[in-house]
């Protein structure tokens, strides 16, 4: 049924230029109705509403790829994308120490706590691939990705540890997993102040 | 004195419910015809609904488009009303109640008429009122009088289902009204927000009224007229008339 | 007594199915970035969605037609299919952000991927609206909703300092972290979280199917001025929750498990169950009340027959709308474009077509044709007024800020 509507749509579609209609005109003396030729006359507005809807249309796009990253020209540009990419990876980290230390004092369920640190795992892991992904522009943003890096690699490696101790239900290993998460989440704090 | 309304603001988009209380449709246009043959008195004699009605009426390409894909998938069922002819509608109110049950209409039928109406050859002097609305007057210099925003009609003649009187068509309204007309800002009765009235019913003051007579010739959405707009007068403001009924009479509430 | 137990039914799911996971998504998000820098903004939602849901009861009650089917009647043909056109497309990103939020709530307490649950959602949802008669379900979700009271309780519990609280959301200060523009453009997604357009098709076309008349304007005020505080304080503490727990640490919530986080931190499995529960039946009621909404609008324009009481075979465009708009929404999320981000899209451009309902809503409360004696007040009028040119504003202002501040990005 639906190739049937997108067949119909797309064959109406291309009728429209050439479409019939009504289009009569009346005799002066007569007032009578003399069939004319078939076509259907499109008033003015459409075309400006063509524009518009062209207008729209490019606006949704550019909002779609709003969030896209690309090349980088400039340092401050690239120091300000280091800055959120350290935030960002500093607020799944938080999230798992937290998510750790309600499991050590038995508030979480074992599937919502698997779930909250595979989460929180996918999220450093996309944070550290988006920003290594941006060509650094010269050599001292060479240097601050290294830096960046130094710290994102052992965050995404603990809570990647963490998420399969998590599926695995070994709850108590959990903490001594995540002993090394409060010193990076400093740094990484740290390294975003820096650099905001 | 003879009842009058403005089609496009009373008549047109209205809600159509039959006698069994079932919603049937919107009045998507309606059907003038002039049973002298020449067009010289109009009348409504038909309610047009539908798909195909509805797209005849939208003027942008992708309304129409969509009215087509709908048409042609839309298989006309029992509920679905295209052409009512006017003397089934039993009362015009803030909804248009018909007197019988949309299926008792055949529609197969109705739905053929209109599809050639709109689509093929007219036989006989027949129009839609949406071939009226937002056409350009044109005065004998040449010059633009404006568009056409409302057609009036005046209820005399005939008698024409349970209304009455059926309605005929007296004259056009030109002019730049239309927004704040259609809210309703420019009758009396509608207190409206403040804002809102300030805001849509200082659009523009400046409509005409155009007498059927003087009209010399209607083409391509052009109406040519008699004189020049100097000589129009203002259009009349139309006495109230309350349509407010409670859902509480029952009869033509949506039946479950 | 009957009269009483069905105006507490009213008021209490009223409440139970205010929240959403647009006011889910966005009262966490809020509160995690901005503190309570943000509540003003929920304030002014909560308030601005009673003077028009009351006025869109009163409008149904009273003329017996619902919201969308006069959109059309007073804006025309060409007008109303735009407004139709742009109404039901975020009402369908809406739907499929609800469905979307249903199938998380769900991977949250199973730990299953939420894309196998997806279309089973959908199903049920479609079940639902084909099956289950119009007052049980409304109950049902409405009820279970109230679960997310728990997190009222949590906030509570956890003793915060309240003066420095009403401080900080009276004095509102943008955090040093977040830009102004990051600001403004949750400011307008938190209001479009609050005042979301289905509400008010979804409230009316309910009103009219439940024949509700003048007798019942008492009860239709009653729902809204005490339902709907009441359940726009479970956003507000939805808000305070994360401004509490969230916030101090940093965390910029994405996921609806960062969301549970600050009531199971205080109350423990219990708490988090609730808040599952909350979290699961605000989703479900409200991608019911979409639906629907999809349905109902599309109806109401074409002037089908259309209700979920009327027998499916007497409204079959009416439950095709509604199939093709479930199909459709839950096709979204299949999609595997996140439901988190597809929220934020759903909330940001309802604020922006916000006046589109609006505006006729307020036209027609003023028409004593279609309400007799029952117009609106001069009071309730320059109010709704005054929302009006903000929400016009808003609109405006949605895109550009969307785009400078990269979709809240930053």
């Amino acid at each position: 049924m639906t190739v049937e509507w997108g067949v119909i749509a797309v064959d109406q579609a291309l009728q429209l230029p050439f479409s019939p209609s009504s289009h009569h005109s009346w005799d002066e003396r007569h007032m009578t109705r003399h069939p004319r030729q078939r076509s259907w006359t499109p008033a003015e507005p459409t075309r400006r509403r063509f524009d518009l809807a062209a207008v729209g249309l490019g606006l949704l796009l550019l909002v779609a790829t709003a969030g896209c990253t690309g090349l980088v020209r400039s340092d401050p540009v690239y120091a300000s994308k280091a800055a959120t990419t350290a935030a960002a990876a500093a607020s799944a980290v938080e999230t798992a120490q937290l998510a750790v230390q309600e499991a050590a004092a038995g508030k979480l369920f074992g599937r919502s706590l698997a779930q909250t640190l595979a989460e929180a795992a996918s999220d450093a892991g996309d944070v550290q691939a988006t920003f290594d992904a941006i060509q650094p522009p010269d050599g001292r943003a060479d240097a601050l990705r290294d830096q960046l890096d130094g710290l994102l690699t052992p965050a995404v490696s603990t809570l990647d540890d963490l998420r399969t101790a998590a599926r695995r239900g070994h709850v108590d290993q959990l903490p001594s997993l995540a002993a090394s998460l409060p010193r990076l989440d400093d740094r990484l704090a740290q390294f975003q102040k820096a650099r905001q | 004195m003879a009842r009058r309304l403005d089609a496009a603001l009373e008549l047109l988009d209205r809600q159509l419910i039959d006698s069994d209380g079932t919603l049937a449709g919107k009045v998507d246009d309606l059907e003038l015809t002039d049973p002298g043959g020449n067009l010289e008195q109009p009348r409504v004699t038909a309610i047009l609904s539908g798909p195909a009605a509805l797209g005849g009426r939208l003027h942008t390409p992708v309304g129409r488009w969509l009215a087509r894909v709908a048409d042609r998938l839309l298989a006309p069922d029992h509920d679905q009303l295209s052409r009512v002819p006017f003397d089934q509608v039993e009362a015009v109110a803030t909804d248009i109640r018909l007197r019988v049950a949309a299926g008792e209409l055949g529609v197969g039928a109705g739905e053929a008429r209109v599809r050639e109406r709109l689509i093929g050859r007219i036989a006989g002097a027949a129009m839609r009122l949406s071939e009226l609305l937002g056409a350009k007057v044109v005065d004998e210099h040449g010059h633009t009088v404006g568009k056409v925003h409302d057609v009036r009609l005046v209820q005399e003649g005939p008698q024409a289902g349970g209304v009455g009187p059926g309605l005929r068509v007296e004259g056009l309204l030109v002019g730049r009204r239309a927004l704040g007309a259609r809210f309703g800002f420019d009758r009396g009765s509608v207190r409206g927000p403040w804002l809102l009235k300030a805001v849509f019913g200082s659009l523009g003051h400046d409509g005409h009224y155009l007498p059927w007579g003087r009209i010399r010739s209607i083409r391509a959405r052009q109406i040519c007229i008699t004189g020049t707009a100097g000589d129009l007068p203002r259009p009349e403001p139309l006495a109230e008339v309350a349509h407010h009924r409670e859902p509480a009479e029952g009869s033509w509430r949506i039946r479950t | 007594m009957k009269k009483l137990v069905e105006i507490a039914l009213g008021i209490l799911t009223a409440i139970g199915g205010f929240v959403d996971i647009g006011d889910l998504v966005a009262s966490t998000e809020t509160g995690a970035r901005f503190g309570l820098g943000l509540a003003w903004v929920l304030v002014v939602g909560v308030l601005g969605i009673i003077i028009y849901a009351e006025m869109a009861g009163r409008v149904a009650s009273v003329s017996g037609r619902a919201v969308f089917d006069l959109v059309r009647e007073r804006l025309g043909a060409g007008v109303g299919l735009l407004n139709l056109a742009a109404s039901f497309f975020i009402t369908l990103l809406t739907l499929a952000a609800e469905i979307g939020g249903v199938a998380l709530s769900l991977q949250l307490a199973t730990s299953v991927n939420y894309l196998l649950f997806v279309p089973i959602v959908g199903f049920l949802v479609w079940l639902v609206c084909w099956r289950v008669r119009f007052e049980v379900m409304d109950n049902a979700v409405g009820l279970l909703g109230l679960a997310l009271i728990v997190v009222a309780v949590a906030v509570w519990k956890a003793h915060p300092q309240w003066g420095a609280m009403l401080h900080s959301a009276t004095h509102p200060v943008v955090p040093r972290t977040e830009t102004h523009t990051a600001y403004w453009y949750f400011a307008i997604a938190l209001l479009g979280s609050a005042m979301t357009p289905y509400e008010v098709f979804f409230f009316s076309s309910g009103a009219v199917e439940q024949r509700w008349t003048r007798a019942d304007l008492l009860v239709n005020r009653l729902n809204v001025y005490i339902g709907f505080p009441l359940g726009g304080l479970l956003a507000l503490v939805l808000m305070v929750a994360a401004a509490l727990v969230l916030e101090p640490r940093g965390i910029d919530p994405s996921h609806l498990s960062q969301a549970a986080l600050p009531t199971s931190l205080i109350l423990g499995k219990l708490g988090l169950a609730l808040a599952l529960l909350g979290f699961f039946a605000c989703t479900s009621g409200a991608a019911l009340e979409t639906a629907l909404s999809c349905g109902y609008s599309v109806a109401q324009y074409f002037g089908w027959p259309w209700g979920k009481l009327l027998k499916p075979a007497q409204a079959p465009r009416f439950q095709l709308v509604v199939l093709a708009s479930i199909t459709l929404g839950a096709g979204l999320p299949l999609t595997t474009l996140d439901p988190i981000k597809l929220t934020e899209y759903a909330i940001v451009l309802s604020a922006a077509a916000l006046p589109l309902t609006y505006l006729p809503l307020l036209i027609v409360a003023n028409d004593p044709a279609y309400l007799g004696d029952k117009v609106n007040s001069g009071l309730s009028n320059a109010i709704a007024s005054v929302y009006l040119v903000v929400l016009v504003v808003a609109s405006v202002a949605t895109i550009p800020l969307m785009i400078i501040s990269k979709a809240g990005g930053g």
